[in-house]
């Protein structure tokens, strides 16, 4: 409507400046839209009834939420559309309305007002009293008339006095600039900055006319509630989850207050001392009493987290002969912290880390791209060697069987081996059972063909 | 006649895979140019169907049920080309191939020598007398490929030493030493 009107008219830059230099003009519209909103909103419910079902609908919706039947027009535009004349077109046939005649015209003959009292409303014409949230008369279907709301109260002088003020403001360019003027006036208009500015006030209004429901405010209002109600269900959802993290340090204090005695134990008595270890070993897998969180360290989480990574991976590395892919590391540290998961970019980001906090371990990209954690001792000799070691022993090795003899991923073993071959200690196989790795006698294999010939 | 003698690396199973380190797969393709070349002069083959060869025994190890990949061979034949042991043919084809276990000068100088020691010089010879002749038996080149055999003899005619006589056979075809002495 607000676009409408500015467009509409050709004398728009005068009634521009006109509306808001000033800024009186709209300034009385808003106590008069609120005076007279208390005397309608008692009379306008905020629900409107159903006349094919009877149910009660928020005043905003304009289909009956429950038979999708439409909402009667007399209710929406005598509402609605007396109410945007009166505030906003300032039209000069408005302006000439006296308060009187728009009364009259609205509201139906006094002696048939419907009299509304605390029991309900009593049909002006059938006397049936009625309960108070309905529209027609249940017995006659005689209009209430609880939704006539006399938009015409609401126009008050100062848009009659907007009329009445100069429709038009002369320009003279005496010393030029007019072309100048002409361009800035027409980015002006083609910006419409001054949309801006009113639409704010274009919802005032209209939240004083349904205080509830209704507009982009209600929009709003609603969505509100709904995230309201979300976060609700979210909170008890895990009220239970938030309790088991506040039982989760008490657990790993006890998983090590276990260890300690189990270690105690051992050292006391020889007996099953294997199982104390495996035991233990779990526990040493399991437990970690102050895991570092983002919350905890700030800035320096990262390194925090990588400092904690070595100190829990020392061990394991040395289990895992030196080399761990870091999925296998993600999972174990995830394990071992319990409740407080860190997220694979920043276990990441922690080992990246290591090398330049000096830690005993680096970060190593294969040359698949599968990404290990070794320690710094640990390089690709070592590997080779140990790798060509088996293979000794065994005659021949499947990626599959080293792996069972490492103990290790076979992504691992495969990529060792697939090193060691490029390093020239072992040859392939390839048969269609699948791959074999073989010591590598032929590099240096002499064929002493002298005897033949 | 006694089999020939493969070398112990005939029996290890990663012989019959192309490895994948640079290094070792040259030293194995080495490894298998002489065994060809050996398995060649042993049994005086001059010419080897690539795919046919690959089911015999050259190719194919039985006893560890292992054998060489088509296109394993035929980089080893390229190996062999490039070192001027072997030749495609035809040469746009590469499904077979001369295995140059001497290369053609060596047959022009052992044919050459073979002629003057036979008194030879100066009178015709046929290609059927040089290859499967009484007088060639016993000689590296008895039962010598006619193509390969061709090849000798253009060495030698293009050193001035023989010349060929055409024929509407081709193992008709005649060759005029002369003699260098």
């Amino acid at each position: 409507m607000q676009t409408g009107f500015l467009k509409s008219s050709p004398k728009i830059i005068l009634r521009f400046t006109d509306y808001n230099s000033p800024f009186l003009g709209p300034s009385p519209t808003v106590p008069t839209a609120t005076t007279a909103s208390p005397s309608s909103s008692l009379q306008q419910p905020q629900t409107w009834i159903c006349f094919s079902c009877s149910y009660s609908n928020f005043a905003s919706t304009p289909k009956c939420e429950l038979c999708g039947v439409k909402r009667p027009d007399a209710l929406t535009s005598s509402s609605s559309t007396s109410l945007s004349q009166t505030q906003i077109s300032p039209t000069p046939i408005l302006g000439e309305h006296s308060p009187t005649a728009s009364l009259g015209e609205v509201t139906s003959s006094p002696t048939l007002q419907p009299v509304v009292t605390s029991e309900g409303i009593s049909c002006p014409r059938c006397t049936f009293s009625n309960h108070p949230s309905m529209v027609w008369c249940e017995l006659c279907g005689m209009e209430l008339g609880t939704f006539k709301i006399d938009g015409m109260e609401l126009s008050d002088d100062g848009n009659v006095e907007k009329t009445e003020r100069a429709q038009h403001v002369k320009l003279a360019f005496r010393n030029g600039g007019s072309a100048s003027f002409n361009n800035k006036l027409k980015s002006a208009m083609t910006d419409r900055e001054w949309e801006k500015i009113t639409e704010p006030i274009s919802v005032n209004p209209q939240t004083d006319f349904d205080p509830v429901r209704g507009g982009i405010s209600g929009i709003m209002k609603n969505v509100a509630q709904n995230q309201e109600e979300q976060k609700e269900t979210l909170d008890q959802a895990f009220k239970d989850l938030d309790a088991l993290m506040a039982k989760a340090s008490d657990m790993v204090k006890l998983a090590q207050s276990i260890k300690m005695k189990l270690n105690k134990d051992s050292s006391e008595s020889e007996v099953s001392a294997d199982d104390d270890s495996t035991f233990s070993t779990y526990l040493l897998e399991l437990g970690m009493s102050n895991p570092v969180t983002k919350k905890d360290s700030g800035s320096i989480y990262h390194q925090e987290l990588a400092r904690q990574l070595a100190e829990f991976l020392s061990a394991l590395l040395h289990k895992h002969k030196g080399m761990m892919v870091l999925t296998d590391v993600y999972c174990l540290f995830n394990r071992a912290r319990g409740v407080a998961l860190i997220s694979p970019d920043d276990l990441y980001k922690a080992c990246s880390l290591f090398e330049r906090l000096d830690l005993p371990m680096r970060l190593h990209q294969l040359a698949s791209g599968l990404l290990v954690v070794q320690a710094a001792d640990h390089n690709d000799d070592v590997i080779a060697k140990r790798v060509l070691e088996y293979i000794r022993q065994k005659g021949s090795l499947t990626a599959i069987e080293l792996a069972a003899i490492e103990n290790a991923s076979i992504a691992l073993v495969s990529e060792q081996l697939q090193m060691t071959v490029s390093k020239g200690l072992i040859c392939i196989d390839e048969t269609v059972e699948g791959v074999r790795f073989y010591e590598n006698i032929i590099i240096n294999y002499q064929w002493d063909q002298q005897a033949l010939q | 006649m006694s089999a020939f003698d493969f070398p112990s690396i005939y029996n290890f199973p990663p012989f019959f895979t192309q490895q994948p380190n640079e290094a070792t797969w040259q030293t194995q393709a080495q490894l298998w140019i002489s065994i060809i070349l050996s398995y060649c002069r042993f049994y005086k083959i001059h010419r080897l169907d690539l795919s046919d060869a690959l089911t015999t025994e050259l190719f194919y190890n039985k006893s560890i049920n292992r054998r060489l990949k088509l296109e394993t061979l035929q980089s080893i034949i390229k190996m062999m080309i490039k070192q001027g042991l072997a030749e495609w043919d035809p040469p746009n084809k590469k499904t077979s191939a001369f295995i140059y276990w001497k290369k053609p000068e060596e047959w022009a100088t052992s044919i050459s020598n073979w002629v003057s020691e036979n008194g030879l010089n100066n009178s015709i010879v046929t290609l059927y007398e040089i290859a499967h002749g009484e007088a060639s038996e016993g000689t590296e080149f008895h039962e010598i490929d006619q193509a390969v055999l061709l090849k000798a003899l253009d060495v030698l005619v293009k050193k001035g030493e023989a010349q060929t006589l055409q024929a509407t056979n081709a193992e008709e075809m005649g060759v005029k030493f002369f003699g260098t002495g």
